[in-house]
């Protein structure tokens, strides 16, 4: 029996706007079928891309299609060529934008059955004539994530990752040697506030040096581990004491955050520039000295809120007499006309007049050639601000000569300052042969040939006595105090302080004055005695200093009335008054440093 | 903030009118937000000015943290705007209101962070952040400036239709060019198909900027068919309209792309400036 003749049916399906299929079925009989745009083919399919007339697809005698196309055409995605087209699977055609499937009907048998279908096509219709810019998010995305990655968690992450420096030397390497570094990430560098000063400048690669804990202020204990020797500026309780805040929510904020006052880094701030700078303010000063004694009851300071209006005159240590050979020292305003009983017998001007016997030895001598100056025996330190102490050989000792001749006419000098070996050259030395030089018009005493004292009979105690018998050497300077209880001759000197730097909370720094003559501020010219005390009061300072019409005259010099022109914030080694007077030593001791880069 | 709405009839009356009753958002409330800013910034520069901290003015003097404080709350609320803008309301806190305090008040703060910056600038994550929101400041006073001039621009391009009818005035000549093309001869089909193909806006950023298609298929079709020929008369009428329609609708998209673009730059810098602000804030306070 022959096959039926083979049918073509059209199953054609189009997408609801609101969602869904619409299926539209209709029975094309046995073909052939005609396809394309023109109205008169059995499918039309209205799409540019397909031509009038695309193809024909007739029936095969063995249930297969014969494909004859007028126009190129993809089956599967390949291009066809005209003939039979088996049907063992389905078949699909692109048509433009519609799809054509050739397929044996599953429902009856020998059909075949075109299935057409378009591609859903999605045109919004605002979209189309404006669409939006895109990007925005994406870019926001990207830069945030690169930003908190970068300056976020990567420094946190090396922060972690490095380790605390292990010693105190650790660190002062790490600052002062030029090729000792840590291994360890240096990510941390972009969060750098600014550029470090020039002394932790090497720092720069190591924030955890200093940067011990995060979110942690640099600690004062941190500063020491290398700064070991940093005088506090009082003791530790006595200075918060001073600082405390009232309670509020300042204080109550700073103590949450731990940040007490008084720190180092309140002061020297750091990030700053090359220099690592130190507060000079004023006003940092006098917000706690104004009102000192209110605010430290036992305070042995004075109130001072002002250089120019509100400073307490000078109060210089002086000796104020021996416990026995230890010197007593007591401050004194200068207002009190102090003075100063060095146990010495001494007069500047006798010495510096330009006419006297004292002027014209000098200048018969070949060391100095003319009437005494100040520098001749007061020399500047060759380092620091003051003046070497006064020594007896080399400041005095040109004139007030210790040399005596032995019988041979050999010349022997007396030991200064051993009064008991004195007495025990001269006794060893016999009778003085040399005649007494003298110094016209004063009666100069030798060693050894002072004039007869009742009471010594023996020629070589005479002699040895001599010095320190009044008209002796000695008495030139020095009181001479007798013990001959023991039946024996013993001479003891009174004792001597000079003091070296008078003032506790300031060295003054001579050499920053170089311009001004001595004479301006110490009155040595008419001093008659040693207890005079030839310091300038504080009116004499303020002449020029803080003062603005001077100043105005003066402009190239520096005549400052700031606090830290004078003081200091960490007091040093060489202050003359006694120990603990509100000043802590730390363990290591003096720094004779601080003092003169503070000044 | 689109354009305002605008009155539809042509005359030069109603074209006037809007101006006198309408209120951009710069003048909203007569400079009632240009006022507050100044007032602000006025007295950050004052304070700024009769401080006098030790050793030099920066972010960690009290007036510097003052200053930060009140940089960062100002950096996340005008950032907000990002969330608040999606919802239009009236009265006191309007969108209005708001653009209008986010304008002046963005104008303020590239004064008062950058007293608060101290003027200390560096290769950091500090400057990085100051840098951002000029950044950002900037690129806001570039879409003020879009803002002050495309609306106008943008209406006038689109005379009374509105987008939507320009929208469906397009989808009429794809059907017409369609039906016009389907009875003709393949030749002149594919370049009706190019000319329905070639999208109305261009797809790149650079084409809807300059407001071209490359290689326009409309043009391209009239170019193409020849004239005088009466058979393809209808389809070159159809063409031209659609040329000039698509010149409007181009010259649309250019105005409006200007108006999003600067966001482009707004958006992810505010992004990561807020990024940037984080890290600052945490590291000044973790290295303290």
């Amino acid at each position: 029996m022959p096959p039926p003749p083979a049918r073509f049916r059209l199953r054609q399906v189009s997408q609801r706007l609101a969602g869904g299929e619409i299926v539209r079925e209709r029975d094309l009989g046995p073909g052939p079928v005609t396809i394309g745009r023109a109205t008169d083919c059995d499918i039309e399919i209205p799409d540019l891309a397909v031509a009038l007339r695309h193809l024909m697809l007739a029936a095969g005698a063995g249930g297969e299609v014969v494909l004859s196309p007028e126009a190129p055409v993809l089956v599967d995605g390949h291009p066809a060529s005209p003939g039979p087209l088996p049907l063992a699977e389905p078949r699909t055609i692109a048509l433009g934008s519609y799809r054509l499937t050739i397929a044996r009907d599953a429902a009856e048998a020998g059909a075949i059955l075109l299935t057409l279908e378009q591609a859903p096509v999605d045109r919004a219709l605002p979209d189309r004539l404006t669409p939006p810019v895109a990007g925005r998010r994406t870019a926001a995305w990207v830069l945030g994530l690169v930003v908190l990655l970068a300056f976020l968690a990567w420094p946190i992450a090396g922060f972690l990752a490095r380790p605390l420096p292990p010693t105190a030397a650790t660190a002062r390497a790490l600052a002062a040697e030029p090729h000792f570094a840590r291994a360890g990430p240096r990510s941390d560098r972009a969060w750098l506030s600014g550029p470090m000063s020039s002394a932790h400048a090497r720092l720069v690669a190591d924030c955890k040096a200093c940067h011990q804990a995060p979110f942690e202020s640099v600690t004062d204990s941190t500063c020491r581990s290398c700064h070991e020797d940093a005088h506090d500026h009082a003791r530790p309780d006595r200075l918060l004491a001073v600082l405390a805040e009232p309670p509020g929510p300042v204080a109550a904020a700073r103590a949450m955050a731990g940040l007490p006052p008084g720190r180092c880094t309140v002061c020297h701030t750091e990030h700053e520039g090359p220099k690592l700078l130190s507060n000079p303010e004023t006003s940092g000063c006098a917000g706690c000295h104004r009102d000192l004694s209110h605010r430290l009851s036992d305070t042995p300071l004075r109130d001072a809120g002002d250089w120019r209006e509100d400073h307490p005159e000078f109060r210089p240590f002086v000796v104020a007499g021996f416990e026995g050979p230890r010197p007593l020292l007591r401050q004194v305003p200068l207002d009190r006309r102090p003075e100063d009983r060095n146990g010495l017998r001494f007069s500047h001007a006798q010495h510096l007049s330009a006419a006297n016997a004292v002027a014209r030895m000098a200048q018969r001598l070949q060391a100095y050639g003319r009437p005494l100056g100040c520098a001749d025996c007061h020399r500047p330190e060759k380092t620091g601000p003051g003046f070497l102490p006064v020594a007896m050989e080399r400041d005095c000792g040109a004139c007030h000569s210790l040399a005596v001749a032995d019988a041979s006419g050999r010349i022997v000098e007396l030991p200064h300052g051993k009064p008991a070996e004195v007495v025990a050259t001269l006794a060893g030395l016999g009778p003085p042969v040399a005649p007494r030089p003298t110094v016209a018009g004063a009666a100069r005493a030798l060693p050894g040939a002072g004039p007869a004292s009742p009471g010594l009979a023996p020629a070589a105690d005479l002699r040895a006595a001599a010095p320190f018998l009044p008209g002796g050497v000695c008495r030139d300077c020095h009181e001479v105090q007798r013990d001959s209880a023991q039946g024996r001759l013993t001479f003891a000197i009174a004792p001597v302080h000079l003091i070296g730097r008078f003032y506790q909370r300031s060295q003054f720094p001579h050499g920053q004055h170089k311009t001004v003559r001595c004479a301006t501020c110490h009155a040595a010219g008419t001093s008659e005695q040693a207890e005079d005390l030839l310091l300038p009061a504080i009116a004499t300072c303020r002449q020029c200093h803080g003062n603005a019409d001077w100043a105005a005259r003066h402009p190239e010099t520096k005549a400052s009335g700031a606090c830290a022109t004078c003081h200091w914030f960490h007091p040093d080694a060489r202050a003359p008054g006694p120990d603990a007077r509100g000043i802590v030593r730390t363990a290591r001791g003096a720094v004779a440093d601080a003092g003169r880069r503070a000044g | 903030m689109n354009a305002p709405a605008r009155p539809s009839a042509p005359s030069t009356t109603a074209r006037r009118a809007p101006q006198a009753i309408h209120e951009g958002f710069l003048a909203h409330r007569r400079y009632r937000w240009a006022w507050i800013a100044a007032l602000l910034a006025g007295s950050s520069v004052l304070l700024y000015a009769l401080d006098d901290p030790w050793p030099r003015p920066n972010g960690g003097t009290a007036l510097g943290y003052a200053l930060g404080t009140l940089s960062a709350g100002l950096i996340v609320w005008l950032s907000l705007l990002g969330i608040r803008k999606r919802r239009f309301t009236d009265g006191p806190w309007s969108l209005k209101a708001w653009v209008s305090a986010h304008v002046w008040l963005g104008l303020a703060l590239a004064i008062i962070a950058t007293l608060h910056a101290g003027f200390q600038f560096g290769w950091n994550v500090h400057t990085l952040a100051w840098a951002l929101m000029m950044g950002v400041i900037l690129s806001g006073v570039w879409g003020v400036v879009l803002y002050q001039r495309l609306p106008r621009q943008l209406s006038d391009n689109r005379a009374t239709a509105s987008e939507r009818a320009m929208a469906a005035a397009l989808a009429e000549s794809d059907r017409a060019l369609e039906a016009a093309a389907r009875p003709l001869g393949d030749r002149e089909a594919a370049l009706v198909r190019d000319a329905l193909a070639t999208p109305a806006v261009g797809r790149s950023l650079g084409s809807r900027l300059a407001g071209r298609v490359p290689r326009c298929g409309t043009a391209a079709a009239l170019r193409a068919l020849p004239e005088g020929d009466p058979e393809l008369a209808p389809l070159r009428d159809l063409l031209a309209a659609r040329s000039v329609l698509l010149a409007r609708i181009r010259t649309n998209a250019r105005l409006k792309t200007w108006l999003q673009v600067w966001l482009l730059v707004h958006v992810p810098l505010t992004v990561a400036l807020l990024a940037a602000l984080l890290a600052h804030i945490v590291s000044v306070f973790f290295y303290w």
